[in-house]
């Protein structure tokens, strides 16, 4: 033991204290970074002297992997929710400006009701006109709402292929690094950080499972087993659809060639934004599409006129008071049942049920409605066919067309079961039995997103007291190295004072 | 075990807190401010069908109601009219009696012509619109006036009657004559069924069709809200009216005139029985609208009772709530504040 050891034994210590004290700096500097982690300062005795071999990082593999899954489930619930609250703008949210088909229907029914009780009132025709435009117009918009879902959702497939090409592209660059940096020994928790941030990003965008290599390489597959980085990333594409119909099939996401959204397809994506945004696309709204077309359908069949010469066996019946665009076809067969009708499912007769222009105040006659004949004058009507129903035509008391017309909005219809809102029902209780599909779906959707994100922050909490930066746990550390530092510097100073005394000793 | 707490977690707690708290002070807001659900598709759920059906059934009775109070104005106009006609035909019924003892037949004659032009006048009675005694012909007076056709068809029907008799005088008509003449002759066709083979009765007096009108006024309820003015007690009595104010009395030999007169008091007492019978069938209308106007009452007030049941709220609760979200929201702020001076970097020595 000698002087030189000792001043040796001091240096190490100052710069041991100023790598720990930099080190301190940066996990301050740091904290305000949600991805960042705790740096640590691997100290190590070689020949006796302690020295900052490493720089190592707190992580926590299993938080990471489970925040990367809440963060799948939370981007496809909340995507499906985003798309439902907007689904629910169709149905109305109060009473007096309630726009749902349901409520539409019933108001036509009422003003059906003030005529038939005033059948003589060109005032009442007008109004069950007008209540009937309104329904016609309610349902079209309806449809519009949900194509505009289905178009939205569809830009947002885009959006996120393009994401995760971009993230991926990142990922590349960032892998490689670690990769290199941990074959030659330098500090790559930075890159780590950044990593892993990058696979937080792509977690949102699609469900995903990570493996780990040989030098700190990962490899990413989606949730259904399908790669999409191995060394390098594979491309993932999809072709936008530029406007959406109701029979419009949206495109399918491809990784490397494989469809990862097709229905059945076997690598169908689980979570994340991607697959929210399909279900909605390709399941939920067209779903809702199938039972306001069932609606129209059941509308159509309820004011259809029937051929009132009492032709044999079956009479003749064309659209009256509503019409598929104009077409006289009343979209429905007759079932098994005597006087039970299947409604026909055509995607997007919501789309275009209007009102005939005959009963138009405008462009034709609104007492049609309670005479009957709505479709005589169209060029395509039978002109055989006797489709009116006031046995002298003109009086103005006659109401049982009326009235039959509202009994008909309660007359059982068999629906189509694929439309999911029950089959065996009135157009009304149809109607509001798909409000509560809706509804139901709502407040599904809404229920797991906000319990998917409830997940998703308790995983990040988790991870982020696991390997984030507190601040008085830093502060006091660097308190301890301060006085490391003061004390190693005192050395130092003493044994520079020793010399001094040796050497003026000697001269 | 809690080893550590990041600084970013122990930050953003509040924080968080104070956006989740301030979204459920805004919902709970607006249900305290209007007593409903503040969203009732996301709170209900598969009930907002069930929620939407009770809201238009209730939508329905009440316009149920006002549309019955249309079918009510037009069964008291129709009364009205039917007790002016009746009241009417009793002052007729008095004035025959007593020509028949004093033989004046011109004050009669008179008093017929005024009465039947207020018989067709009130007959053309109209409510919100419509001819009452119009049947679904309602858009057209059904009663044509007395001076018109119906005047020159009966005394063409007169004229042909003097011209059948030797000598073409009309005091040669044999009372026998004038009974078949009355009720199966010329003149009875001016007044038969319209549906009877000669009848000339839609042709000269009435547009009236002989459906009578009816309104549904409850669901699977109907009643008869009118009378056709081709009703048979509308007829003898515009008849009898006639047969006195039409036919020249005063030239008939006397007996003829007794039969004239006879056949007319016999019309007129058919004629108060069938106004009569048709006010009993307006009048049970009147009662069944009563009756069904108040059940209906009852049944809006049930229905929407049970939708304040499902997307109402206790206004006790929402204020306890609102109260709850308040005190939690002013603790977070607190705690926001009292965070942010903890830090270690507080206390060190500068």
């Amino acid at each position: 033991m000698n002087l030189s050891t000792a001043l040796y034994g001091a240096m190490a210590g100052v710069s041991v204290a100023s790598a720990q004290i930099s080190v301190v700096s940066r996990n301050i500097a740091n904290q305000s970074n949600p991805n960042a982690t705790r740096k640590i300062a691997n100290v190590v005795t070689a020949n006796q002297l302690p020295a900052v071999a490493s720089i190592s990082q707190a992580s926590n593999g299993a938080l990471l992997t489970s925040l990367l899954s809440a963060n799948s489930n939370q981007a496809q619930q909340s995507a499906v929710s985003n798309a439902l609250t907007q689904l629910q703008g169709t149905l109305g949210t109060s009473s007096s400006d309630s726009t749902s088909p349901s409520a539409l229907i019933g108001q036509l029914s009422d003003a059906l009701q003030t005529y038939a009780d005033a059948p003589q009132s060109s005032a009442s025709a007008q109004a069950a006109v007008q209540a009937a435009t309104n329904l016609a117009n309610g349902l079209n918009s309806a449809s519009t709402a949900v194509q505009n879902v289905r178009k939205q959702a569809d830009a947002g497939i885009a959006n996120s292929v393009n994401t995760i090409n971009n993230i991926l592209g990142q990922f590349t660059q960032v892998n490689q690094s670690i990769v290199q940096g941990t074959a030659s020994g330098t500090d790559i928790t930075d890159a780590l950080d950044q990593r892993n941030s990058l696979l937080q990003q792509l977690s949102k965008q699609i469900g995903i499972t990570t493996v780990k290599g040989t030098n700190n390489d990962v490899k990413i597959y989606t949730d259904s087993g399908l790669t999409l980085f191995d060394q390098s990333p594979m491309t993932v594409t999809f072709q936008q659809t530029p406007a959406f119909t109701a029979s419009t099939q949206g495109n399918a996401v491809y990784v490397d060639g494989v469809p990862v959204t097709a229905s059945g397809s076997p690598y169908s994506v689980q979570s994340g934004a991607l697959a929210g945004l399909i279900s909605v696309r390709d399941n939920l709204a067209p779903t809702y599409q199938s039972q306001l077309d069932q609606i129209a359908g059941g509308l159509i069949t309820d004011f259809q006129e029937t051929d009132q010469s009492g032709a044999q066996p079956a009479p003749a019946v064309q659209a009256g008071l509503f019409t598929n665009g104009g077409s006289l076809t009343v979209p429905s067969t007759p079932t098994a049942t005597p006087g039970l009708a299947a409604i026909t499912l055509i995607p997007g007769l919501a789309a275009n049920i209007k009102v005939s222009p005959y009963v138009n105040p405008t462009t034709g006659n609104p007492a049609l409605l309670r005479d009957g004949g709505i479709s005589s004058n169209d060029p395509s009507s039978d002109p055989t066919g006797v489709y009116t129903y006031n046995p002298s035509p003109g009086q103005t008391g006659y109401s049982d067309r009326l009235n039959q017309l509202i009994s008909n909005l309660s007359q059982t219809l068999a629906f189509d079961p694929n439309a999911g809102a029950g089959t065996q029902a009135s157009a009304t209780d149809y109607a509001s039995s798909s409000a509560s599909w809706l509804g139901n779906q709502v407040s599904q959707a809404s229920n797991a997103a906000s319990y998917s994100t409830a997940v998703q922050s308790a995983a990040s909490t988790a991870l982020s007291n696991a390997t984030g930066v507190n601040l008085d746990t830093e502060l006091s550390n660097m308190l301890a190295l301060e006085q490391s530092y003061q004390a190693s510097a005192k050395l130092l100073s003493t044994v520079n004072t020793l010399y001094t005394s040796l050497f003026s000793a000697v001269q | 075990m809690l080893s550590a707490v990041s600084t970013s977690t122990l930050f953003a707690g509040p924080r968080n807190a104070v956006t989740t708290l301030q979204a459920k002070l805004s919902e709970a807001e607006t249900e305290q401010s209007t007593g409903m659900l503040a969203d009732p598709i996301k709170s209900l759920g598969s009930q907002i069908g069930l929620d939407e059906t009770l809201r238009s059934q209730a939508a329905s009775l009440a316009n149920m109601q006002s549309a019955n109070n249309i079918v009510d104005t037009t069964l008291t106009v129709s009364q009205n009219a039917l007790s002016s006609v009746s009241s009417d035909a009793q002052t007729f019924l008095n004035s025959i009696v007593s020509a028949q003892n004093t033989g004046d037949v011109r004050t009669l004659q008179t008093q017929a012509k005024s009465l039947l032009d207020s018989f067709t006048s009130t007959l053309n009675t109209v409510s919100a619109g419509a001819y009452v005694f119009g049947g679904t012909n309602s858009s057209v007076a059904p009663m044509a006036n007395y001076s018109g056709a119906p005047q020159t068809a009966t005394a063409a029907a007169f004229t042909n009657l003097v011209n059948q008799q030797t000598p073409p005088q009309a005091s040669s008509i044999s009372s026998a004559d004038m009974t078949s003449f009355l009720s199966s002759g010329a003149f009875a066709n001016l007044f038969a069924d319209p549906l009877q083979a000669g009848s000339t009765w839609t042709a000269n007096w009435s547009q009236a069709s002989s459906t009578g009108t009816s309104a549904v006024i409850s669901q699977g309820q109907t009643v008869p809200t009118g009378v056709s003015a081709n009703e048979k007690a509308f007829r003898q009595l515009a008849s009898a009216y006639t047969s006195i104010a039409g036919l020249d009395l005063t030239s008939l030999n006397s007996s003829t005139q007794q039969t004239v007169l006879t056949s007319a008091l016999e019309q007129v007492g058919y004629a108060m029985q069938g106004i009569s019978d048709m006010q009993t069938t307006l009048g049970l209308s009147q009662s069944q609208l009563t009756k069904t106007n108040s059940a209906l009452q009852t049944q809006a007030s049930t229905v929407n009772n049970m939708v304040s049941q499902l997307d109402g709220i206790d206004p006790y609760q929402a204020a306890t709530a609102l109260t709850d979200l308040t005190t939690q929201l002013e603790t977070a702020y607190s705690l926001t504040n009292q965070i942010s001076k903890l830090g270690l970097v507080n206390y060190l020595p500068a």
